[in-house]
Formats: structure tokens, sequence, C-alpha cells
């Protein structure tokens, strides 16, 4: 095993450094050039896949089926050895840069058209009723809002893309995969170089889903309280995949579609309760380390994992307690309080409230409480304080505390009104308004007709009739308007 | 046209679905060790003991940001398999990285009270894995894993050029260097195309309708 690597051969390798080092720059180049030309092409192909004209979407997705189900190499052949056949030939760098921008291409429009498809379609009739056209409601309000969607897995579409040009070195193409296949077969040394082009590619790439990570971290950081039941969605939606982006799977696709979930929450503006946006769920203050460094004041303490969904599962009753007391029997006055603004608003206190006195509970058991200039007075103070603490929240707890916490508390308020609802038999509206509140969909009057809406609602659909649905939903709440007159 | 004609022998459509057959196997014997291999690391990945989770975290992190190609010159130079094992070893590697993610969102995507009423009953940790968590949670990843599947089989097209195994682009290859018609070899290469879109796409239609069977299994 050792004589593969053994240091002749490293040295042998690092003699030839200047082509080691054009060959990582062919890599380097191709994925830039093909990933310009993947992204005009995805975002292209991305805005007409959702266009008005069937014969546009017919194109696009014919494209991406194409794209998506024939191997990479089968598409590289069509330039290297079947476009020469009919007089057209080109170098090998440059079917690189056309074969790999056409393929992700294909994989990138899927991203933007579920980008697209995630911002709520009332949007776009913001938009209109605004005075806006198709094309300027696409990019001027439609497009900058996605753009935050796409991006996470654009990133891991970069990192593909950079592997997949190992590809050319099938067809001679020059760069590092390539350099290490013949320097391993010409010198038959094949431990090291393959070795070197594992970091060279690692170093590339590495970065980049790093970057897809953060990206993804920064989006689901911006959503908020009401959540709620749309945890567990989110928890199921990690195993969709877009269809026909099989490069995505797990996080990215989970994002992909979870974020969703985010735009529709930012679209209500929950997140400015404050001036500032808060960042997190407030009982993600919960799971937050101490700083060590600053002093903030001895009340902080971390709960992390188990402690931590307890104290959250507890707090979530408790609001949900109360909040069963203050309505009493009065469904409507939970659907009040689970589906407007301001309800969500005052829920969102409440939770910041009791998280930060927690944790001043708790952690006063444990320390004397030192009272000093850094230490807040008042419990909203400390949650403001510890709030800034961003970078040092552990990332299990916030996982628990994402995954039960928020289930914990506007799950049970959600199930606390269908219950009440459900034992006037009123079933249909329950559902409802559960569904309505995950679509952030609802519009007063609706109630009215549940039959037609649930039928409606489980109807399968997809973002093809995006159009005709948003229609559809103008001439529903134009009806409603009508009908309130 | 009769040269096109003339290429649909039995001789030849028998030849290129045995090449069907080895990139299948191939992809599905790739499969089903990266769903062990996966779970494993997915688990080590959730795990308490800091080691595991740290070994677990490099693997993902190594064979998510290095080429597929590499690792099949690798297994198949470096380490001097066979062929059909070195295939098998480095779509393993490769693709178990990805698996694992998604069955770490497949056992996300049980809910919590599932452990908790497992252990309540006197499950053991792995009596709670095997027996309520994974079957449940195996549900949600098949869409996932099909399209994981569907990946492979694309990618297995790699192995005629760097390990001369005969799967179909192999098969198709070999096929076309027999004939020299510019039509023929047109056609060759048409219905090369045509086998892998119709296993791909097909395959690719189970996993959405299968993912619409699961939200509307949710929604009821």
């Amino acid at each position: 095993m050792l004589e593969i690597f053994a240091p002749y051969k490293w040295e042998a390798l690092f003699q030839r450094w200047p082509d080691v080092l054009a060959a990582f720059g062919t890599t380097v180049g191709i994925s830039v050039l093909a990933l310009v030309i993947a992204l005009l092409l995805g975002a292209l192909f991305g805005v007409l896949s959702v266009s008005r004209i069937a014969v546009l979407r017919g194109i696009t997705r014919m494209y991406v089926e194409v794209v998506q189900n024939v191997p990479l190499l089968l598409q590289v052949f069509v330039f290297y050895a079947i476009f020469p056949l009919l007089g057209f030939s080109l170098a090998a760098f440059w079917i690189g840069v056309l074969a790999i921008g056409i393929y992700h291409g294909g994989y990138i429009s899927e991203v933007v058209r579920s980008g697209i498809g995630s911002i709520h379609r009332g949007q776009f009739e913001a938009a209109k009723s605004q005075g806006f056209g198709y094309w300027q409601s696409m990019f001027l309000i439609i497009l900058p809002q996605a753009i935050r969607i796409i991006m996470p897995p654009l990133a891991v579409q970069a990192a593909n893309l950079v592997k997949n040009t190992s590809v050319l070195a099938l067809i001679a193409g020059g760069e590092l995969m390539y350099f290490s296949n013949s320097f391993a077969g010409s010198t038959s040394y094949y431990g090291p170089v393959y070795v070197m082009a594992a970091v060279l590619y690692f170093i590339i790439c590495f970065p980049l889903s790093r970057l897809a990570l953060y990206l993804e971290q920064r989006t689901r950081s911006h959503r908020h309280l009401a959540t709620g039941d749309a945890t567990e969605e989110l928890a199921v939606d990690a195993m969709e995949v877009t269809p026909g982006t099989h490069d995505i799977t797990g996080r990215a696709a989970a994002d992909t579609l979870a974020g969703g979930v985010g735009t529709m929450l930012e679209t209500v503006e929950i997140a400015p309760a404050r001036e500032a946006p808060s960042p997190r769920h407030p009982l993600h203050v919960l799971g937050e380390k101490p700083d060590a460094d600053v002093t903030r004041g001895p009340l902080e303490q971390a709960f992390t994992g188990r402690v931590a969904a307890e104290i959250a599962d507890e707090i979530g009753r408790e609001i949900a307690q109360e909040i069963a007391e203050e309505c009493g029997d009065d469904e409507e006055c939970a659907t009040r309080i689970m589906h407007t603004k301001s309800g969500r608003i005052k829920i969102h206190r409440r939770l910041e409230r009791r998280a930060a006195a927690r944790k001043g509970v708790e952690s006063g058991a444990h320390g004397p409480v030192a009272a000093g200039a850094a230490a807040p007075a008042t419990p909203d103070a400390l949650a403001e304080g510890v709030r800034d603490l961003a970078s040092h929240r552990s990332p299990e707890a916030d996982e628990v505390l994402t995954s039960r916490a928020e289930t914990a508390t506007s799950d049970r308020i959600t199930k606390e009104a269908r219950r009440r609802a459900e034992r006037r038999n009123e079933q249909a509206e329950a559902l409802l308004g559960a569904e309505a509140f995950l679509d952030n969909d609802y519009v007063p009057g609706e109630l009215d007709a549940p039959a037609e809406r649930i039928a409606h609602e489980r109807a399968p659909h997809d973002e093809a009739d995006f159009d005709a649905e948003s229609e559809d939903a103008a001439a529903r709440e134009d009806g409603n308007r009508k009908g309130e007159r | 046209m009769s040269e096109i004609a003339a290429l649909f022998t039995w001789v030849n459509v028998r030849f290129l679905l045995q090449g069907l057959g080895m990139t299948l196997l191939i992809s599905a014997l790739a499969i089903l060790c990266s769903v062990v291999l996966g779970t494993i690391i997915s688990v080590m990945r959730t795990s308490n003991v800091r080691v595991l989770r740290g070994i677990a975290t490099v693997y993902i992190e190594i064979f998510k940001n290095t080429p597929l190609l590499l690792w099949i010159m690798f297994t198949f130079f470096v380490a001097q398999l066979p062929p059909i094992g070195a295939a098998v070893l480095a779509f393993t590697l490769f693709t178990s990285a990805s698996v694992a993610e998604i069955v770490r969102g497949g056992l996300a995507s049980v809910p919590h009270g599932q452990y908790e009423a497992a252990r309540s009953q006197g499950f053991s940790t792995v009596q709670t894995y095997l027996l309520i968590i994974l079957p449940q949670a195996l549900r949600n990843m098949v869409p996932a894993l099909l399209s994981q599947f569907v990946t492979t089989i694309k990618d297995t097209s790699y192995l005629w050029g760097a390990m001369a195994l005969q799967e179909l682009m192999g098969r198709g290859m070999i096929l076309m260097n027999s004939y020299n018609s510019t039509a023929q070899i047109f056609a060759i290469f048409g219905i090369m195309a045509a086998v892998y879109f119709v296993v791909c796409f097909t395959l690719s239609q189970i996993v959405r309708a299968y993912q619409r069977r699961l939200k509307e299994a949710r929604t009821a």
C-alpha cells in the first residue's frame, strides 16, 4: 500500500507542477464559462417555464427532461463525435463549456422555476394591481424575492458543475482529471496524482458547498414563529425532490421547497415585530450558549438538546393554555389569534418574554445574580441582548428547537382551535383554517364556501397552473368582496 | 433507410440489452450498498460521540466535493480491483454520501413522538430505529432514493471510458465502431440516448407519482 504513495512518485508529480497548474486553470476556466452559460440558460428557461404560453412551457419541459434524463457523457459525445460528422467541430475546451453549460442550464432552470413558484402568488396580484405588466412584475417583484431561495441550490449546482467537468477527461479535455489520467498512464504512478486531483477539486467545491449551507441557514433564520405546523411540513419536505432535479437532494431540495414557507412569512411581515427584524424564533434563545469573553450578564444559560426542547414544549403548552383560557369556547377567537398578523405578533412577544424569563430563572438557581451594568434589566432587554449572540448558539439545540418548539406552540394552538371546531361538527372549517394558515392565503369570507375551496386545494396541481390559479384566486377574492357588499 | 433497418438484428438488440442489464445491475448494487452505508453514516452523524460524528462529517464532505470519476479511477487503478467490483465500490462510496443526507432527512421526517412512544414501550435504541423509525422513514425516502438511482444510472456511462466495462454506453460505442455510415452512427447514438431517456424518464415519473401520493396521504 505504501508503495503506491512512495516519495519518489510524489517527486515525479511535483516536477510537473506547471502542467498541474495549467490543468487546474483549464478546469477553473471551463467551470466559470460553463457556469455563465448555465446561468443564462437557467434564468431564461426558468422564467419561460412559468410562462402563460403553453408552447413555451412545453419547450422548456422538453429541454429539462432531455437534459436531465440523458447521461452527461452522452451529451458531451454529441459535440465530440456527432457534430464533427456534420462538419462542425469544436475544441475540447469549448465542447466542455457548451455541453456542461447546457446540461446544468437544465438543472438551474428547475431551481429557478421552483424559486419563482415559491413566491406567494399574492405578490403577482399585488404587482398587477399596482399596474405592473407581466415582465415588469417578474423582473422587478418576483425574481428579486426568488433570488434568496434560489441561491443555496444554485451554489450546490455550481459545485456539481465543477465536479462534472471531470467528464471531459474521457474526451481528452486537457483539464485536471485528464492530466491526472495521462500522468498516471504514462508513469504508472497512480497514487499521488489522484490524491492531488482530489485535493484540488475539494479546494474548489468545498467552499461552494459551504456557501450553499451558509445561504441556506441564512434563509432559514429568516423564517419565523408562524411556521407553526409548517415545521412538520418542512421535515417531510426534506424528502421531496424538486421534480427532475436529481442532483439536488436532501437539504438543498428541502430548502428549495421550504423556501416557500419562508417567503410566505416574510410577505406578511411578521418579522418586523420590533424595529430590527429578529432573525430567529424566540425560543432559540434557550439554546444559546453564554458568551465567555463578553460579559452580558450572569443570567444567561444555555439549554441544549432535550432540555431545551422540553422547556420549549412547556412554554408552548403554557401559551396554548393561556389562549384557550382567554378564548373559552369561542373558536373564532382562537382563529383570530392564529390567523391574523397582530395575533401572531402577540404570540411571538409572549414566547420571547417567557423564553427570556426561563433563562433567567433557570440560571438564577445555578449561580448568584450579580447585577452589573451589562446585566439586562428586563426580560425583553435580556432577550434582545441574547439575540446578539447569534454566532454562539449550538446547531443541535437549534435543530431540536425548530423541529419541536415551533410545533409545540403553534401546533398546539391550531389543534386546540381544530378540536373546538370539531366539537361543533365543523370539521371542514377547521381543516380549512389550518390550510389557510399554511397557505397564508386566508381571505375573510372564504369560509363561506369551504367545500369548494377544499376541493380546490386537494386537486393535484403544479406550477404550470400557476397563472390559472392566480386568476382563480383573484376571481374568488372579487367574489368575496362583492359578497361583503 | 435500409441501412438503419439493418441495425435492428437480434444480435445487436441483445448486445445492447445486455449492456443495459449491466448498467442496471451496477446501479442497483451500488444503491443497495449505499443505503446500508449511508444509513450507518447518517446514524453516526447524529450520534452523541464526537469522534463518530467527525468521521461521518469528513466522509460526507470528501465525497460530496470530489468528482465521481476520480473515485472510479481510484478504485480501479490504485486499489486494483476487478472492474465490476471497482465500479460498485466507487459508486457506493460516492453515492452513500448523498444517501446519508437523504437518510438524515428521512429520520427527521418521522415525528419525535414516535421515538418517545417506542421508548415508553420498552424498545431499546437499536430496536427503536430498526423496527419503528427506519420503516417509516424509508417510505418518505423512496422518492429521493429513486432520484439517486436515476443519477447513478446516468453516471454509469463513465465506466466504459474509465475502465472499459461494457455497460450500455460501452456496448453502444462498440457497436458504433463496427458500422461506418454516418446514418448508422447517428441511429445507434439515437438509440442509446433513447434507451437512457426511457429508463430515466420512467423512473422520474414514478418519483413524481409517488411524491404526489405521499402528499395526498399527508393532506387527507
